[in-house]
Protein backbone atom coordinates (compact mmCIF):
# COMPACT_ATOMS: atom_id res chain seq x y z
CA UNK A 1 0.00 0.00 0.00
CA UNK A 2 1.07 3.30 -0.54
CA UNK A 3 -0.41 6.99 -0.37
CA UNK A 4 0.60 10.18 -1.39
CA UNK A 5 -0.85 13.84 -1.09
CA UNK A 6 -2.28 15.26 -3.72
CA UNK A 7 -1.34 18.68 -3.50
CA UNK A 8 1.96 17.27 -4.02
CA UNK A 9 1.31 16.44 -7.28
CA UNK A 10 -0.96 19.36 -8.46
CA UNK A 11 1.50 22.36 -6.57
CA UNK A 12 2.22 24.97 -9.19
CA UNK A 13 0.00 23.61 -12.10
CA UNK A 14 -3.52 24.45 -13.80
CA UNK A 15 -5.62 21.98 -13.01
CA UNK A 16 -7.11 21.24 -16.75
CA UNK A 17 -4.70 22.56 -18.80
CA UNK A 18 -3.09 19.70 -20.64
CA UNK A 19 -0.61 21.23 -22.92
CA UNK A 20 2.52 20.22 -22.41
CA UNK A 21 6.03 22.34 -23.79
CA UNK A 22 6.98 20.93 -27.41
CA UNK A 23 10.41 19.22 -27.64
CA UNK A 24 12.83 18.70 -30.42
CA UNK A 25 11.30 16.41 -32.87
CA UNK A 26 13.42 13.56 -32.99
CA UNK A 27 12.34 12.90 -29.17
CA UNK A 28 8.89 11.48 -30.36
CA UNK A 29 7.79 8.24 -32.50
CA UNK A 30 4.74 8.39 -34.50
CA UNK A 31 1.86 6.60 -35.05
CA UNK A 32 -0.08 8.52 -36.89
CA UNK A 33 -0.39 11.87 -39.11
CA UNK A 34 -2.87 13.76 -40.20
CA UNK A 35 -2.74 16.57 -42.94
CA UNK A 36 -4.26 19.90 -41.03
CA UNK A 37 -6.60 21.22 -44.01
CA UNK A 38 -6.82 24.94 -42.48
CA UNK A 39 -2.99 25.86 -41.49
CA UNK A 40 -0.75 23.82 -43.37
CA UNK A 41 -0.60 25.15 -46.54
CA UNK A 42 -0.51 22.34 -49.47
CA UNK A 43 3.06 20.42 -50.53
CA UNK A 44 2.69 22.00 -53.81
CA UNK A 45 2.07 25.77 -52.71
CA UNK A 46 5.07 25.91 -50.52
CA UNK A 47 7.26 24.12 -53.17
CA UNK A 48 5.99 27.18 -55.71
CA UNK A 49 6.60 29.66 -52.95
CA UNK A 50 10.40 28.08 -52.63
CA UNK A 51 10.51 28.28 -56.37
CA UNK A 52 11.43 24.42 -56.77
CA UNK A 53 8.13 24.23 -59.17
CA UNK A 54 5.74 26.67 -61.11
CA UNK A 55 2.33 26.09 -62.01
CA UNK B 1 1.34 17.84 -31.35
CA UNK B 2 0.96 20.12 -34.15
CA UNK B 3 4.38 20.12 -36.67
CA UNK B 4 5.67 23.02 -38.62
CA UNK B 5 5.90 20.96 -41.70
CA UNK B 6 8.50 23.47 -43.38
CA UNK B 7 10.93 23.44 -40.63
CA UNK B 8 10.05 20.07 -39.16
CA UNK B 9 9.29 21.80 -35.69
CA UNK B 10 7.45 20.70 -32.78
CA UNK B 11 5.07 23.43 -32.17
CA UNK B 12 2.79 22.25 -29.16
CA UNK B 13 1.90 19.34 -27.66
CA UNK B 14 -1.55 18.14 -25.61
CA UNK B 15 -1.53 15.45 -23.48
CA UNK B 16 -4.27 13.05 -24.02
CA UNK B 17 -3.16 9.51 -22.46
CA UNK B 18 -1.49 6.56 -22.87
CA UNK B 19 -3.35 4.05 -25.16
CA UNK B 20 -4.70 6.28 -28.15
CA UNK B 21 -6.26 4.26 -30.50
CA UNK B 22 -6.85 6.84 -33.71
CA UNK B 23 -6.36 10.63 -34.64
CA UNK B 24 -8.15 12.28 -36.96
CA UNK B 25 -8.91 16.09 -37.68
CA UNK B 26 -12.69 17.49 -39.39
CA UNK B 27 -12.29 18.52 -43.08
CA UNK B 28 -12.53 22.24 -41.66
CA UNK B 29 -9.51 21.74 -39.90
CA UNK B 30 -11.40 22.78 -36.51
CA UNK B 31 -11.24 19.86 -34.58
CA UNK B 32 -9.02 16.92 -33.76
CA UNK B 33 -10.19 13.76 -32.73
CA UNK B 34 -8.46 11.20 -30.28
CA UNK B 35 -9.88 8.10 -29.11
CA UNK B 36 -8.43 6.13 -25.64
CA UNK B 37 -8.64 2.79 -25.23
CA UNK B 38 -7.79 2.22 -21.36
CA UNK B 39 -10.97 4.65 -20.70
CA UNK B 40 -12.95 4.17 -23.96
CA UNK B 41 -13.61 7.56 -24.56
CA UNK B 42 -12.61 10.14 -27.08
CA UNK B 43 -11.59 13.40 -26.90
CA UNK B 44 -12.52 16.32 -28.88
CA UNK B 45 -9.41 18.96 -29.46
CA UNK B 46 -9.61 22.46 -30.51
CA UNK B 47 -7.04 22.35 -33.19
CA UNK B 48 -6.30 26.17 -33.07
CA UNK B 49 -5.82 26.43 -29.31
CA UNK B 50 -5.31 22.96 -28.15
CA UNK B 51 -8.03 23.13 -25.23
CA UNK B 52 -9.41 19.80 -24.50
CA UNK B 53 -12.96 20.11 -24.50
CA UNK B 54 -15.25 17.43 -22.42
CA UNK B 55 -14.05 13.88 -23.05
CA UNK B 56 -17.22 11.49 -23.58
CA UNK B 57 -16.99 7.89 -22.65
CA UNK B 58 -17.97 5.21 -25.34
CA UNK B 59 -19.25 2.30 -24.94
CA UNK B 60 -16.90 0.32 -27.38
CA UNK B 61 -13.19 0.76 -28.15
CA UNK B 62 -12.48 3.75 -30.90
CA UNK B 63 -10.43 1.80 -33.25
CA UNK B 64 -11.08 3.53 -35.92
CA UNK B 65 -13.10 7.42 -36.23
CA UNK B 66 -14.25 9.18 -39.13
CA UNK B 67 -15.53 12.95 -38.26
CA UNK B 68 -19.04 14.25 -40.10
CA UNK B 69 -20.57 17.28 -39.81
CA UNK B 70 -22.75 19.40 -36.93
CA UNK B 71 -20.11 17.80 -34.17
CA UNK B 72 -20.96 14.20 -35.19
CA UNK B 73 -18.46 11.75 -35.72
CA UNK B 74 -18.81 7.84 -36.43
CA UNK B 75 -16.33 5.21 -34.76
CA UNK B 76 -16.20 1.85 -35.74
CA UNK B 77 -14.26 -0.84 -33.07
CA UNK B 78 -11.73 -3.56 -33.54
CA UNK B 79 -14.17 -6.04 -31.97
CA UNK B 80 -17.38 -6.49 -33.33
CA UNK B 81 -17.55 -3.98 -35.88
CA UNK B 82 -19.88 -1.51 -35.05
CA UNK B 83 -20.63 1.76 -36.71
CA UNK B 84 -21.37 3.73 -33.75
CA UNK B 85 -22.86 7.57 -34.52
CA UNK B 86 -22.09 10.08 -32.22
CA UNK B 87 -22.91 13.23 -30.97
CA UNK B 88 -19.60 15.06 -29.93
CA UNK B 89 -21.21 17.78 -28.09
CA UNK B 90 -23.22 16.20 -26.16
CA UNK B 91 -21.82 12.65 -25.93
CA UNK B 92 -24.72 11.04 -26.78
CA UNK B 93 -25.17 7.74 -29.30
CA UNK B 94 -27.45 8.54 -31.92
CA UNK B 95 -27.04 5.43 -33.47
CA UNK B 96 -25.17 1.61 -34.46
CA UNK B 97 -26.02 -0.91 -36.06
CA UNK B 98 -24.47 -4.10 -34.38
CA UNK B 99 -21.64 -6.54 -36.26
CA UNK B 100 -22.14 -4.51 -39.56
CA UNK B 101 -18.27 -5.26 -40.37
CA UNK B 102 -15.85 -7.56 -38.64
CA UNK B 103 -12.80 -5.45 -39.57
CA UNK B 104 -13.54 -2.31 -41.66
CA UNK B 105 -12.09 0.93 -41.46
CA UNK B 106 -14.17 3.52 -42.03
CA UNK B 107 -14.52 6.61 -44.46
CA UNK B 108 -16.29 10.05 -45.00
CA UNK B 109 -17.12 11.81 -47.98
CA UNK B 110 -16.54 15.39 -48.28
CA UNK B 111 -20.08 16.47 -47.51
CA UNK B 112 -19.74 14.36 -44.31
CA UNK B 113 -23.82 13.06 -44.73
CA UNK B 114 -21.93 9.85 -46.09
CA UNK B 115 -19.65 7.27 -44.74
CA UNK B 116 -17.87 4.30 -46.20
CA UNK B 117 -17.10 0.93 -43.91
CA UNK B 118 -14.58 -0.90 -46.25
CA UNK B 119 -13.88 -4.63 -45.37
CA UNK B 120 -12.09 -7.52 -47.38
CA UNK B 121 -15.08 -7.74 -48.98
CA UNK B 122 -17.63 -6.27 -49.44
CA UNK B 123 -18.44 -2.92 -48.26
CA UNK B 124 -21.32 -0.55 -47.25
CA UNK B 125 -22.45 2.98 -47.53
CA UNK B 126 -24.49 4.76 -44.87
CA UNK B 127 -26.11 8.06 -45.30
CA UNK B 128 -26.56 10.20 -41.93
CA UNK B 129 -28.06 13.00 -43.29
CA UNK B 130 -30.98 12.65 -40.89
CA UNK B 131 -28.92 11.81 -37.88
CA UNK B 132 -29.69 8.06 -37.45
CA UNK B 133 -27.24 5.57 -40.10
CA UNK B 134 -29.25 3.99 -43.04
CA UNK B 135 -27.54 1.76 -45.04
CA UNK B 136 -28.26 2.42 -48.72
CA UNK B 137 -25.56 0.03 -50.46
CA UNK B 138 -23.96 -2.61 -49.42
CA UNK B 139 -21.86 -5.11 -51.38
CA UNK B 140 -19.98 -2.26 -53.19
CA UNK B 141 -17.03 -4.35 -53.72
CA UNK B 142 -18.32 -8.13 -53.43
CA UNK B 143 -16.87 -10.23 -55.96
CA UNK B 144 -18.95 -13.09 -55.22
CA UNK B 145 -18.50 -13.85 -51.27
CA UNK B 146 -21.12 -14.40 -48.80
CA UNK B 147 -21.75 -10.55 -48.33
CA UNK B 148 -23.21 -8.97 -44.99
CA UNK B 149 -25.11 -12.18 -44.74
CA UNK B 150 -22.30 -14.21 -43.47
CA UNK B 151 -21.99 -11.92 -40.61
CA UNK B 152 -23.81 -12.58 -37.36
Amino acid sequence: MSYGNTADFTAGKTLGVREAPAEPIRSYSFTKLVADPKRAAPLWDRRKQAGRCVD
Amino acid sequence: MSIDTTSSTALRTVLIGSTPTDLEIDVSGTYLYAGHLDTLAIAQIDAENHVVRPVHHHPRDNRDIAPLGNDRIVTIDSGQGTPTLMDIATGNVLDYVHWAAAVGELAATLRRNTFFVGVPRPGYRYDVSAGKMRQVSDELFNDGGSGRDGYP
